[in-house]
């Protein structure tokens, strides 16, 4: 029996999606992207009408687009609306959050496909996320007091240093509890990307400093 | 009237005496579109008919994964014959799983007839 062996060469465009994060109000989640520079990357977000069981009152409800949608490309913010196209350069993270539905027996949900084109060919990642709490928005439906999430009052910190990948940085919380999570410049950054001991918390972002005024919120769990 | 009677046996056409492996290199997300040349002379050992006929076609006996195969854009099944005539026309591809991270390798057994024979050989 003749065999005939194809070899594959690994494709350099990967996705990577971080655990999600979840608050009362909205998951947030976001994506690493992995590609070489100069690729083109494009990212669609679509809001999904699954007739099958998003039914509210007898009309079909389509789910509510993401919100907060941005990517930060080689650690610049740019925030966009379903679609975007972006010459991959160094690092991309795509960041995104679904909202409470508000309505009984419906979830916010949103199809991420992400679409690399290089040279070599096309390639794709695709996925459904959702949001499974159809309680009351936060906001105007139900407005939530921080204090009342479980959580202490964001503490605002600066990097002592800018432009420096790879440089942690260590800051001193006010309590001793768990952090609840941590964003830079409005970015929730992966339990990975910080320790903590007693009050110090070690931050060592993956995508580095961007500037000393960068704006690093940590929130500490009440309990 | 003497008689001299002449008996010509009939001449049996063999099968191809060799088919060896074949190989290719592809990246992710290209297709891999086979060709007469791929599946015969570049073969390891050749493609070799005792007569010389060309080959005829192509008995797919197990099937890669990660990807497809597939003939007039259709996936192929086990035991699927493909004409080399529509592999000359370019019908007959792998198409790999898209996102493949790592560099992997697959594989999927054949045979191949000649014309004269019709028979599998591989």
């Amino acid at each position: 029996m003749a065999k005939y062996i194809i070899n594959i060469n690994a494709t350099t465009f990967s996705v990577v999606q971080r655990s999600t994060i979840s608050t009362e109000c909205a998951d947030i989640y976001t994506f690493d992207i992995f590609a070489e520079d100069g690729d083109t990357i494009d990212i669609d977000l679509t809001a999904n009408n699954l007739i099958d069981y998003f039914f509210y009152n007898g009309t079909v409800v389509l789910s509510n687009n993401a919100t907060n949608l941005h990517y930060i490309s080689n650690g610049v913010r740019t925030d966009f609306v379903d679609t975007a196209a972006v010459t991959y350069d160094t690092s991309l993270v795509l960041s995104f959050s679904l909202e409470n539905s508000g309505k009984p027996g419906f979830f916010n949900n949103i199809t991420v496909n992400i679409q690399n084109q290089d040279a070599t060919g096309f390639n794709e990642y695709e996925t459904i996320v959702t949001r499974e709490d159809d309680g009351l928005k936060c906001g105007t439906d139900c407005e939530l007091i921080p204090n009342d999430l479980g959580l202490y009052p964001p503490q605002l910190f600066n990097p002592s240093l800018a432009s420096i990948p790879d440089q942690s940085e260590a800051f001193t919380v006010l309590y001793t509890t768990d952090v609840g999570f941590i964003s830079i410049n409005g970015l929730v950054i992966d339990d990975s990307e910080y320790s903590q001991v007693g009050t110090s918390v070690t931050i060592d972002p993956d995508n580095g400093w961007d500037d000393i005024d960068d704006e690093i919120l940590i929130f500490q769990n009440k309990a | 009237m003497s008689q001299y009677t002449i008996t010509v046996n009939s001449r049996t056409n063999l099968p191809p005496s060799q088919v060896g492996d074949g190989s290719s290199t592809i990246d992710y997300g290209e297709t891999l579109v086979f060709t007469r040349n791929l599946l015969t002379s570049l073969l390891n050992p050749p493609y070799q008919d005792p007569e010389g006929d060309a080959a005829s076609e192509l008995l797919v006996e197990s099937l890669p994964g990660n990807g497809v195969l597939e003939y007039n854009g259709n996936p192929v099944q086990i035991n699927d014959i493909i004409p080399f005539t529509d592999i000359d026309n370019g019908l007959f591809v792998f198409r790999p799983d898209a996102g493949i991270t790592t560099a992997i390798t697959v594989n999927f057994d054949f045979q191949i007839s000649d014309v004269g024979s019709s028979q599998f050989v591989g």
